[in-house]
């Protein structure tokens, strides 16, 4: 299938590897498909608000930390940026 | 709403590859179309080759009953609730090319029938084809053959050709 113009981008991934979860049993936590859940992490599908929040609270962030409508910057990036200097 | 589709898959459903289903929609497809179009070559004498034409249609409407038979019926026929949300968007989608595929079937009947019955006789052209100048109710009834069990199993096909198999579930 072609991919939408206007993918959301997200870190289903990233979060999923790091709760070590398959993507069964993530789809089985947001009773979906365990094909839509791969088609999520590609951006090859860009999921419903219900769903969204569903796979937000599985892992216990806020959507806009999950989703995004800009590229999310690159974690090697972000890991290696000097600490901004308004934080505390 | 969101609704697992792992229930549904299998349910009733013959469990086939994609691959496998992929192959039978294009038998099935083809060898409907290919049975009504070659129909028209067909000339009196030749029984043998009427058979082998006659066997594609069986072979199609096999193929067709088959590939009805599978999980992608269910997904493509199934309720609403039975099928998550990105489901129903790809089924919604397969739906809008079945329906796009018996527009342009009707728009390219209509244009081989006037240009048929515009065109000079087979016998002064010399060539082989044998539209018939009256539709008959044989032709008719081929042709809703063809039309039925192809757009029938039309969503279905395409369902598995967007089928990523198990590559996800993992």
């Amino acid at each position: 299938m072609p991919k939408p113009a206007n993918a959301v981008h997200n870190r289903i991934a990233l979060f999923r590897t790091e709760r070590g979860l398959t993507r069964k049993v993530l789809a089985e936590l947001v009773d979906v498909n365990p094909q839509t859940i791969g088609f999520l992490e590609r951006g090859d599908y860009g999921p419903s608000v219900e769903l969204a929040l569903k796979l937000a609270r599985v892992f216990g962030v806020p959507v806009d930390a999950l989703f995004s409508l800009e590229p999310f910057p690159a974690l090697a990036n972000q890991l290696s940026a000097p600490p901004s200097s308004e934080s505390p | 709403m969101l609704r697992k589709q792992t229930t549904i898959s299998t349910r009733y459903a013959l469990a086939l590859s994609p691959t496998t289903a992929r192959v039978l929609s294009v038998v099935s497809i083809g060898s409907l179309w290919g049975w009504f179009l070659l129909k028209f070559f067909l000339v009196d004498d030749a029984v043998g080759l009427a058979n082998v034409v006659g066997a594609l249609a069986l072979l199609g409407v096999g193929a067709s009953m088959i590939l009805l038979a599978t999980q992608y019926l269910n997904q493509a026929y199934g309720k609403d609730h039975e099928i998550d949300e990105r489901e129903r968007a790809v089924r919604d989608r397969a739906h809008r090319i079945a329906l796009n595929y018996v527009l342009w079937v009707f728009v390219l009947t209509y244009v081989v029938l006037e240009v048929a019955s515009r065109a000079p006789a087979p016998t002064a052209t010399g060539l082989a084809l044998n539209f018939p100048a009256v539709i008959s109710k044989g032709m008719l009834e081929n042709f809703l053959v063809v039309l039925f069990f192809t757009t029938f199993s039309l969503p279905p096909a395409i369902l598995a050709w967007w089928d990523r198999g198990d590559a996800d579930t993992e």
